[in-house]
């Protein structure tokens, strides 16, 4: 990749090339802007650089955790909960977690690809239960951008008219896997929804991208970019536009500001040579996920703005979430013994449950999906661990090696993935003292769940485990106690990490207006998960970018009538 | 954005992140020195453990041959290269896990000299193996006395027989027949269907 030109004045920076930066630099290279984009890690290609279709035997550690690889040397995401030289710290009692993705397209390169528009209760639970506030914006100003994305990016599911759950434009969904087909019975038993799932994977081609293949390796990066990722699908047209230079390795340090108070840049590091940088821009961008962005914006301090840029709310940091989680697996005696066939299918379930019931009658105020997963799948490390829970209990030798044999395949488990009300105890500030090692001060965390977290996420166990039994299962868990917090994720883990740099009507009350465009600074722009002012029973990616869209036409509404 | 234990390739089941729990550190890229050096040192017969002492190492051998032994299906563990492979995972992992293999392998050789007055695990009869053997391999029934030891072994199982069924032998062997280009995916086959008493009929009237 290039590296900036530092004489040049581009008219928009972007900090970040994930879900949001790709988006920007797609939508606004094609309006006409010259776009620098600053990505703190280094290149990457899923036609060259993915572990498609590698064997887990033909690695020593035959796919298995690495320190910079979470999920798994193949996972195509570089970066993970601990960075070397880049610590952030926790408040006493805070458990949370921070992952940070440190490449070209960031946290896209790894997801489920699950792509959820929010429906119009989420961007209203200000008027419907009053415990997070309304959005700026509805759900009708955001469905263009979200048709939109479904034509731009394609993705498979169905129509099904539920409530709150908006239905998209939409590729032919795959048929189920033999054990989604129990899966779908129990739940039609139970009365919960089970529909096709909703993700970023082509089943026909589109826009030139291939369809797939089946190998259910998603995560490893598709090397024909069958599915979605900005690497995949934002990048290449946007530099097509002739007006794109992406900039690796380069750490965003402050947004720069003059005597009037408009952004004038971006200070960074260049990681290779530690020297810092300057971008100077008309308009900044940042994208560099939910909490780099507020660090960013913390750290911009100025006589001017001495609690950080944008900040004269106080909001800044503020009003944290992250998706809810807990998983249930069993085991599944109908399923021992079955026939092989390839059961691979697209890298994820084929289908969910989208949120069923009315929170009017329950103990916990919003919802939460559900995710589905087992069935046969690729040896590699840690493959059926935790036999000794099966049946036969353990054991060695010749037994054992057939039980090997006959519980292959026959597992189903469920991941919850739920709404968290955002509240005043989980936030973020610099801390007073801690630096990376480029000296930049880094991020405290204070996290707390609440009551409305761990009965949302008590239902969620007693629900798998009652699909888990009308599927004739044994759980392998006992139930999670209160003192356990029912199983809850710690916060960050599920890696939706939302909130920080909330969107609001009155300046007072939050970072950004509508357009993502900070209260106090016109030319600047914030348009990764901080603008959410709330999170939903949905995986935030879809919501990012069509926000981030809306924020880039803005933008170039704005420039075309000089007022940026 | 994260997926449950079965993320992407749909997980290695419930016991994946126990193993991820295991903390292996210090790793590298794909395609390690230190890996291209294993592979290099096994072909050419000049092989020499990482993490095993010369005793354990004797010890882990026999163990899992115990625990994957050949068939008529296929070899064993040790025929699988679950040894290497064992071993070099085991050397990049943290100082505690490493601590409680050590702990364990101590264990079964002060278990053997105590009970049979043998000076160690490799030095029993087949018998005397089993007899250790039983009272540690089912944690269900095992005594609360042993609670450490068959935690130990529960890993021990875990290592070796992954190890084995995520080798090619092991692949070949459980019959895993995906991880190839499926440009047709039409679902599970009828035969597959008609086992579990289910259909795509609703399917197909909806979708």
């Amino acid at each position: 990749m290039s590296s900036a030109s530092h004489q040049d004045q581009y008219d928009v920076v972007i900090v970040g090339s994930g879900a949001g930066g790709g988006m920007a630099a797609y939508a606004l290279t094609r309006s006409g802007a010259r776009v620098c984009v600053l990505e703190a890690g280094g290149p990457w290609d899923n036609a060259t650089d993915s572990a498609m279709m590698t064997w887990p035997y033909q690695t020593q550690r035959r796919g298995g955790w690495i320190p910079t690889r979470h999920f798994g040397e193949f996972d195509a995401c570089i970066g993970g909960w601990d960075l070397e030289g880049e610590p952030y710290t926790r408040a006493p009692g805070t458990n949370f977690s921070w992952w940070r993705a440190r490449m070209v397209g960031g946290r896209t390169n790894h997801w489920g690809r699950i792509s959820l528009r929010f429906g119009p209760d989420d961007f209203r639970r200000g008027d419907l239960d009053g415990l997070s506030p309304n959005w700026p914006l509805t759900y009708e100003d955001i469905r263009p951008y979200y048709d939109r994305l479904d034509r731009l990016i394609g993705l498979f599911g169905s129509v099904e008219n539920l409530p709150n759950q908006p239905d998209g434009i939409f590729l032919p969904p795959p048929r189920p896997r033999a054990y989604e087909l129990l899966v779908m019975e129990a739940s039609r038993r139970l009365n919960i929804t089970c529909v096709p799932a909703r993700l970023s994977i082509l089943t026909r081609p589109v826009g030139g991208r291939q369809a797939c293949h089946y190998c259910g390796q998603c995560n490893r990066g598709c090397s024909v970019h069958a599915n979605f990722s900005s690497t995949n699908v934002l990048f290449p047209p946007a530099r097509q536009t002739g007006r794109l230079t992406m900039v690796t390795g380069a750490m965003a340090r402050e947004v720069t500001t003059d005597e009037r108070g408009r952004c004038t840049g971006v200070n960074y590091i260049d990681k290779a040579t530690g020297q810092d940088r300057h971008v100077r821009a008309a308009v900044v961008v940042l994208a560099a996920s939910a909490y780099e962005s507020v660090r960013i914006l913390l750290n911009s301090r100025s006589s001017r703005f001495p609690q950080g840029l944008a900040n004269s709310s106080g909001q800044l940091g503020k009003w944290l979430t992250d998706t809810t989680g807990t998983d249930v697996a069993g085991f599944i005696p109908r399923l021992v013994g079955r026939m092989r066939y390839n059961e691979d299918g697209v890298g994820g379930g084929h289908v969910y449950m989208p949120w069923w019931l009315d929170n009017r009658r329950l103990d916990f105020p919003r919802g939460y999906h559900i995710e589905v997963w087992g069935g046969y799948h690729q040896p590699g490390a840690g493959f059926m661990g935790g036999i000794h829970r099966y049946p036969n209990g353990g054991g060695y030798g010749a037994a054992l090696k057939e039980d090997y044999r006959r519980y292959f395949g026959s597992t189903i488990g469920f991941s919850g993935r739920g709404e968290m009300i955002p509240n005043e105890h989980s936030y973020c500030e610099l801390d007073p003292e801690v630096r990376d090692r480029w000296g930049i001060p880094v991020l405290r965390f204070h996290w707390r769940w609440t009551d409305y977290e761990y009965n949302q996420v008590r239902h969620m166990q007693q629900t798998f485990r009652a699909l888990v039994e009308a599927m004739g299962g044994e759980v392998f868990s006992p139930m999670p106690t209160r003192e356990q917090g029912y199983g809850i994720a710690a916060g960050g883990t599920i890696i939706h990490e939302l909130g920080g740099a909330r969107m609001s009507t009155n300046p007072r009350d939050g970072v950004l207006n509508q357009w993502c465009q900070a209260h106090d600074v016109p030319n600047l722009f914030v348009v990764d998960g901080a603008p959410f002012v709330s999170q939903a029973d949905k995986n935030p990616t879809w919501t990012i970018m069509a926000l981030a869209w809306r924020a880039c036409d803005y933008i170039a509404r704005q420039r075309r009538a000089r007022a940026l | 954005m994260r997926q449950g234990p079965g993320a992407g390739g749909r997980g290695s089941g419930p016991g994946r992140r126990e193993f991820i729990g295991a903390g292996l550190a210090a790793g590298y890229g794909l395609a390690t020195p230190a890996w291209a050096k294993v592979r290099r040192e096994i072909a050419q017969g000049q092989w020499a453990p990482r993490f095993f002492s010369a005793p354990e190492l004797e010890t882990f051998r026999v163990l899992a041959d115990l625990i994957i032994p050949r068939d008529d299906r296929s070899g064993s563990a040790t025929e699988a290269g679950v040894v290497e492979y064992a071993d070099f995972v085991l050397s990049e992992s943290n100082d505690r896990t490493k601590q409680l293999w050590r702990d364990g392998f101590a264990w079964l050789d002060a278990e053997c000299w105590q009970r049979f007055g043998a000076r160690r695990f490799v030095s029993c009869t087949p018998e005397q193996r089993t007899q250790v053997l039983d009272d540690i391999a089912w944690p269900r029934r095992a005594r609360p006395e042993f609670r450490e030891a068959v935690n130990w072994f529960n890993r021990v199982r875990d290592l070796v027989g992954g190890g084995f069924f995520s080798s090619q032998m092991g692949v070949e062997d459980i019959r895993y027949i995906g991880g190839v280009f499926n440009p047709r995916w039409e679902g599970a086959p009828p035969e597959a269907l008609r086992e579990l008493g289910v259909s795509y009929e609703d399917w197909e009237r909806r979708y």
